[in-house]
């Protein structure tokens, strides 16, 4: 009996700190509103129609050729054949995760893509620098939407193909990607500068140890 | 989970959100309203990433203390986040603009003379409005601990409010 009363006494006591109706009303508004914009089966339409898209222009020959042979290269008159499938693959991923994936192949691509032009000697591999970055742009900004272990995990590998990309291009691209990274919000960017300083330190360490080997190499046996 | 969902997570939790910010903001109204908007933006744009394994409750509920540590680090830095249940419980700042009855303030001051633990309880239950399984979660605990523990913490809180 007595516990009833404290329990509404103490109810009571809570009622003091009631949101007001009318608030709570405008706020349950604006999420309606936005779930209503948000309906999967828009979703679905969308991952339809690129798909429709995708499998029409890989089941024409041209299409499967355009986007899977490696002599489609930027140069190749073929090759904005492959940038409109990538593009609609771009489009028919609907999950955050789907989304970095789908920017992380693309990206991989490019850095083959530039081992071939190396290769062959291209006179485009500065184009394909500039190509290369716009993907990355992609697949940072796909990152954002990502929890912190994915966005952790996807930086890695976006700074993991960077790194075998300047393995395969002249000097001048670094400089860019180093602008590029001072232009990212502070805890990103902070993540990709230890990543490529790590990277560097790596580095110098490599040459050290092949200099020691060499300069053992030289050293006149007893 | 589908954000066609959303709506109906946010009947369920929002009361709840907005006391939980309220008391600990002072009873300072235009900021509870504010964060709790920020904080259902939030969960909102996270729900379809919602693990749920999770329940509903504990996510929301450490996403709402987190927006706040996140609030208070900012504006009051010399506050113990570690401590952050207990902040400005202990000050009757809402009571006070609250305006509340003498034997509701008597009532508040029986509880801060409670064990931590215990005036922990007593205001997520009765004051915040969870249910014993909600706060079972967020404390890793058994519901029927907690009502064991509750029923004893009624007897004092009563005992407590016999003395003149």
């Amino acid at each position: 009996m007595f516990d009833w009363f404290l329990k509404r006494k103490l109810k009571r006591l809570g009622r003091h700190a009631e949101p007001d109706p009318a608030f709570l009303r405008a706020l349950e508004r604006q999420f309606v509103m936005h779930a209503k914009t948000s309906r999967p089966s828009s979703v679905a339409w969308k991952y339809a129609v690129a798909s429709l898209v995708g499998v029409a222009f890989l089941a024409s020959g041209t299409g499967a050729y355009a986007y899977s042979s490696d002599s489609v290269l930027p140069e190749h008159p073929l090759y904005p054949i492959r940038e409109s499938i990538e593009r609609v693959e771009e489009s028919a991923a609907v999950t955050p995760r789907l989304k970095a994936t789908v920017q992380l192949r693309h990206l991989a691509r490019r850095v083959h893509e530039q081992k071939l032009l190396r290769q062959k000697r291209s006179s485009v591999q500065e184009q394909q620098a500039a190509r290369f970055l716009q993907t990355m742009e992609r697949a940072i900004q796909a990152g954002e939407t990502l929890s912190p272990v994915a966005q952790e995990r996807l930086d890695r590998t976006i700074i993991r193909l960077e790194e075998r990309f300047a393995e395969s291009t002249s000097t001048t691209l670094p400089e860019r990607i180093q602008t590029r990274i001072q232009m990212l919000p502070e805890p990103r960017r902070m993540i990709y500068k230890n990543l490529l300083e790590r990277r560097l330190e790596h580095r110098l360490e490599q040459m050290e140890e092949n200099r020691t080997d060499l300069s053992e190499g030289e050293r006149p046996t007893s | 989970m589908d954000q066609r969902d959303f709506p109906q997570f946010y009947r369920k939790y929002v009361q709840r959100i907005y006391k939980f910010l309220y008391y600990r903001l002072g009873g300072n109204t235009s900021l509870a309203q504010d964060l709790t908007q920020d904080v259902f933006l939030k969960a909102f744009q996270a729900f379809d990433r919602y693990d749920e394994k999770i329940s509903e409750s504990s996510w929301v509920y450490t996403i709402a203390r987190n927006h706040l540590i996140n609030h208070l680090a900012k504006t009051k830095p010399q506050v113990d986040l570690e401590e952050i249940e207990n902040t400005n419980w202990d000050h009757d700042d809402w009571a006070t603009r609250a305006e509340i009855r003498y034997d509701e303030k008597r009532l508040l001051e029986a509880i801060s003379q409670l064990p931590k633990q215990d005036a922990m309880l007593v205001r997520r239950k009765y004051l915040e409005g969870w249910s014993y399984e909600d706060i079972a979660e967020m404390e890793g605990r058994s519901s029927g601990a907690l009502r064991v523990q509750a029923h004893r913490v009624l007897k004092q809180l009563r005992i407590a409010l016999k003395q003149p």
